[in-house]
């Protein structure tokens, strides 16, 4: 059952119904939520729920015997855990990709491999969930948190179905408190959720689709095909496409959960608007980002161990998070393209912070040199993200190339790109300056209509996002992952 | 509160009002997909939407036969065709003649021998549209031969079973009006085995339940059809059959819709068919998630769902299609 689909609606009419009746029984309210929680999984294949229950009753188990530092070894404790939850999801988002890569390599160094080939099915959201739990065994062990004590509460933290296939990865700290007594009583922000609901439907159903099925899917497949402008297109258009996909259906998790009465951390704040990569990676899959920093980069070191190791820690975490995405090489160069570009730009504003300084003492900078810095900044960082989207999205390392190198290749390919096609693609660069401002006044407007009218308009708005969606249901890409 | 009031009077009102203006929308996304679980929300909001969606049409037709009524006054036709009930047919399809499956296809005489520039035309379902099927690789693969041009028109969900979602045979003859080609790779089929209706000219609507012997007719007709586009066009014609599948009902059903191709074919001297049931199967001829490469390294086959395929698979379909090709055409590398 996708977010976007009027069965989901249909349920979800259910489910905010239940909610509010049932808070004044919180028992029986985190109960209800847990139980459709895992009958939304269930929908998506029943074999995947049992690995959802089990992963969350272990995990909750491992929470309390850290806690009371149990044989007094919570740090083993905690590294067992990381383990048995790295090995879960390794079993089945990599197994395959190590066998592949163990009957490559070995026999070259002269051993045999005997591994058995297992056609495993991933269980859709379990990157996501795997870390939600990692982070919750290593802020218990850090003493950041303390153990949940209800085995419901834990369960609903990992399986909370808003969040539960592509996130956000909620921190237990920040979500298991909205549990107790009850929950919140009122809807905060009642307009912004309604609004980030929309603007997620907008983005997924009707520019992303369109762009998908109407230029990036056919170019990516075959660029050899393409001219060079369709090939300029198409890159440009799947930079906003990821976007699209993925910042709409956080919008729509964001969005449902608030009416449920959650709050779930901001997962995107306008990224392509970043003026560095660091800046980027700040407003970018900030609950991925946010949770490499402080479950990889800072344990590795951080930038505490000088600068080869800083650079170093930057580039290893980023190229983890590349292999988060998933077990094919493009996405690990995505990943270590990303982790040298930050390290590069972390070596160049070092050695230029105290020039910099100087220069503006000497007052030979100017405000419109800073403007015209950053806009250099924003347009660098924008093309070195939507090279890296390039070896994201292509079928394979060698596919990225050939769309790269379609790029300055003379093609005698004449092709007619529809104008409908070009329009979309600068309306959505457009829509990225104007999607903040646009959310804003359009929060305003709904509070200043009276009900009726403010019903009317939003099942018009519903109603028409559904008749400019495509004819199939858009899969999210990042359910993939 | 007040707010969750809101929020709930706004759903109930959604789910009352978007199968009502979307009803054909939410028809068409019934339509085979992964993930595709039947639960009371889905039962609930299909069935509403469909109700909704021959609401519209016995309103459009009864409009329809007013206007009949007014222009002909031939009244009593239009009466009594309001009265026939929708025809449902319930016959169980019939075993193939083994005497007419085409397994002797190899000894057929074909007319196959476009000149050359090759300007091939590949179309089909999901299985041309996108990854995890033919089209992508096989166009590619084209592309590395000599006076070869490729124009790939995939839709995905598409087949013959369902025009009102996507007419192939009205979509192809504007494709070949607009760009001549010569050559045409097919491959249908993945989302056909499924019931459909059709609706005659005095609005009488006709059910073909799938699996009966006049649905098996009626999806003949639609691929002899469609194959005559070609025939008219004087384009050489190559039908990919589809693999075999893991789920075993689903792999029985695309096993008949094969066996439809294929017989088909062979009344056009212009096409030929491509199996490819047998090259993704185990030793014993069953599914096969996964089959040995050049190296000796075990190959997954197939994607998540058991139908689509991974790019080793979908290699092993296009150098059986490319090996067909070239017994007709001289395929000559470009470099």
């Amino acid at each position: 059952m996708f977010f976007l689909t009027i069965e989901f609606f249909a349920f979800f009419f259910l489910v905010l119904l239940l909610n509010w009746l049932l808070k004044k029984w919180p028992l029986v309210w985190r109960l209800f939520l847990l139980l459709v929680s895992y009958y939304f999984y269930w929908l998506w294949d029943f074999r995947f729920l049992g690995i959802l229950v089990v992963v969350s009753i272990f995990n909750y188990i491992l929470g309390l015997l850290i806690e009371r530092n149990f044989w007094h070894s919570r740090r083993f404790i905690l590294i067992c855990g990381v383990i048995a939850n790295v090995a879960v999801l390794g079993f089945f988002k990599y197994y395959d990709f190590f066998r592949v890569s163990m009957e490559t390599f070995l026999p070259k160094l002269g051993f045999s491999t005997n591994l058995p080939f297992l056609e495993i099915i991933l269980p859709v959201g379990i990157s996501f969930y795997i870390f939600r739990n990692i982070s919750y065994l290593a802020d218990v062990a850090w003493g950041k948190i303390k153990a949940e004590k209800s085995v419901i509460d834990y369960s609903l933290f990992v399986a909370f179905f808003p969040q539960l296939l592509a996130g956000p990865i909620t921190r237990a700290g920040d979500f298991l408190s909205q549990l107790k007594n009850g929950g919140n009583r009122v809807i905060t922000d009642f307009y912004d959720n309604i609004t980030l609901i929309i603007l997620g439907l907008f983005k997924k159903l009707v520019l992303s689709s369109f762009l998908v099925l109407n230029l990036t899917d056919d170019v990516f497949a075959v660029p050899q095909n393409h001219s060079a402008e369709a090939i300029f297109l198409a890159i440009l258009a799947y930079t906003l496409v990821i976007y699209f996909d993925f910042s709409g259906y956080s919008d729509m998790a964001i969005g449902y959960s608030g009416l449920l009465g959650f709050k779930l951390p901001a997962n995107f704040n306008t990224p392509y608007l970043a003026t560095s990569l660091k800046d980027f990676w700040k407003r970018w899959h900030i609950s991925l980002s946010s949770w490499i920093k402080d479950y990889i980069y800072i344990p590795l070191g951080g930038n505490r161990k000088g600068a080869f190791r800083k650079n170093f820690n930057l580039i290893f975490a980023m190229t983890i998070s590349g292999l988060w995405h998933g077990s094919a090489g493009h996405y690990i160069f995505w990943g270590f393209w990303h982790g040298v570009g930050s390290a590069f730009e972390h070596l160049f504003s070092d050695k230029s912070k105290m020039p910099m300084t100087q220069l503006n003492n000497a007052k030979t900078s100017s405000q419109i040199k800073e403007k015209l810095k950053k806009v250099f900044g924003w347009l660098a960082t924008f093309i070195f993200v939507a090279v890296g989207w390039v070896f994201f999205r292509a079928p394979s390392f060698q596919g990225a190339l050939a769309m790269l190198g379609g790029l300055f290749k003379p093609s005698n390919v004449v092709e007619a790109i529809p104008l409908l096609v070009i329009l979309v693609t600068v309306g959505g660069l457009l829509f990225l300056f104007l999607e903040k401002p646009a959310s804003t006044g359009f929060n305003r407007l709904q509070a200043r209509l009276p009900f009726a009218l403010w019903l009317v308009i939003i099942v018009i708005i519903f109603i028409s996002l559904f008749n400019l969606s495509p004819q199939t249901v858009p899969p999210f890409i990042y359910f993939s992952f | 509160m007040q707010e969750a009031i809101k929020s709930i009077i706004l759903f109930g009102v959604l789910v009352l009002a978007l199968p009502l203006f979307n009803s054909q929308k939410v028809i068409l996304w019934d339509s085979p997909r992964e993930s595709n679980q039947a639960d009371i929300f889905h039962s609930f909001v299909f069935s509403y939407a469909s109700k909704v969606e021959d609401m519209k049409r016995s309103l459009s037709t009864k409009a329809q036969e007013i206007k009949v009524v007014d222009t002909s006054a031939d009244s009593t036709s239009s009466l009594q065709n309001q009265a026939l009930p929708p025809q449902s047919i319930d016959k169980p399809i019939t075993s193939v003649d083994p005497a007419t499956s085409a397994t002797s296809i190899q000894n057929q005489v074909k007319e196959i021998n476009p000149l050359s520039p090759y300007r091939f035309l590949l179309v089909g379902d999901s299985f041309m549209a996108v990854m995890g099927g033919v089209g992508d690789i096989l166009e590619s693969s084209l592309l590395k031969y000599k006076s070869v041009e490729v124009l790939r028109v995939g839709k995905v969900s598409s087949g013959l079973s369902r025009p009102d979602y996507f007419d192939w045979p009205n979509q192809a003859r504007q494709i070949i009006t607009n760009s001549q080609p010569n050559v045409a790779i097919v491959m249908l089929g993945t989302n056909d085995a499924q019931s459909f209706e059709t609706y005659s000219t005095d609005g009488v609507k006709t059910i073909f339940k799938y699996g009966t012997q006049q649905w098996g007719q009626e999806y003949r007709k639609r691929v002899r059809e469609f194959l005559e586009i070609f025939q008219a066009n004087n384009i050489t014609v190559y039908w990919i059959g589809m693999p075999i599948m893991r789920d075993p009902s689903y792999s029985e059903r695309i096993r008949g819709l094969n066996l439809i191709y294929e017989q088909e074919i062979l009344n056009f001297s212009n096409a030929r068919f491509i199996p490819t049931r047998d090259l993704l199967v185990d030793s014993n001829g069953n599914y096969a998630s996964s089959l040995t490469d050049f190296r000796g390294r075990q190959m997954a086959t197939r994607v998540a769902d058991g139908i689509h395929l991974t790019v080793f698979a979908g290699e092993i379909v296009e150098k059986q299609v490319i090996k067909i090709v070239g017994e007709d055409i001289t395929l000559e590398d470009k470099y």
